[in-house]
């Protein structure tokens, strides 16, 4: 019984393993690929450990432990690499919307408590014209030090 | 992934209306984050905070582009294009 239960989990582990393969090859970008091959480590290697566990009685105690820790680092790992790919700027297939997008814009103002707003005390400045969306930031504090770049 | 906020015209030379949120110092209620209008310098609370007046200053005005008024962050946001905008550098 043990034996067949060992077998069961032997055949899910290289389930997961073989489909993560099957993805790597198939998916189109590196987020879904990593969606595919993070199952293999998790998923797949759990279960083979738990076959290993089941069908080699004597290597239960090691097998167990590195399903555990394998549980743990592997959603952690893909994690970030998905992470430092997305900031590294790896395109996403078929994205719709991005919810981590950040814009950069010349506005270099930042209001704190406390801190007294640099322009109370100069009455006596130009008027700006508030409809002109030109450049915000120019007209408020004055011209930027650099080129202005595409963010 | 070309989305950009549209409402940078809204931004104005404001002061800060208070130091801590308008609505919740007029009755006494606590909050967590402060914003501040860049169209008007109304200080709010953030939506984590229970009354959320910087949204419903939003709502009530169209003023859709805040700052944090909390000490060092210098992040916006567009509540119309719900995006985050940093300045440059």
């Amino acid at each position: 019984m043990l034996q067949l239960i060992g077998v069961f989990f032997l055949v899910f582990g290289v389930f997961f393993c073989v489909m993560g393969v099957i993805g790597n090859i198939r998916l189109p970008d590196i987020f879904t690929r990593l969606h595919a091959t993070s199952k293999v480590s998790s998923m797949g290697i759990l279960g083979l450990m738990v076959a290993s566990a089941l069908l080699v009685p004597d290597s239960a105690s090691k097998a167990i432990a590195l399903g555990v820790l394998v549980l743990f680092s592997a959603p952690v790992a893909s994690q970030a690499i998905a992470r430092s790919a997305y900031r590294d700027g790896c395109a996403m297939v078929g994205l719709a919307q991005d919810d981590l997008a950040v814009q950069y814009i010349d506005f270099s103002y930042n209001y704190t408590i406390g801190e007294e707003v640099p322009w109370q005390a100069s009455p006596d400045e130009p008027e700006i014209d508030p409809d002109d969306p030109a450049n915000v930031d120019e007209q408020l504090f004055g011209a930027p030090d650099e080129e202005p770049r595409d963010g | 992934m070309a989305n950009r906020c549209t409402h940078l015209n809204q931004i104005q030379k404001v002061v800060p209306s208070a130091q801590g949120c308008e609505d919740c110092l007029k009755t006494g209620d606590a909050w967590l984050h402060l914003r501040i209008c860049l169209t008007c310098g109304h200080v709010g609370c953030c939506d984590s905070s229970a009354n959320q007046h910087a949204r419903r200053h939003y709502e009530e005005t169209g003023h859709a582009l805040i700052q944090s008024f909390e000490r060092g962050e210098n992040w916006l946001w567009c509540y119309i294009d719900e995006m985050i905008l940093k300045p440059r550098g």
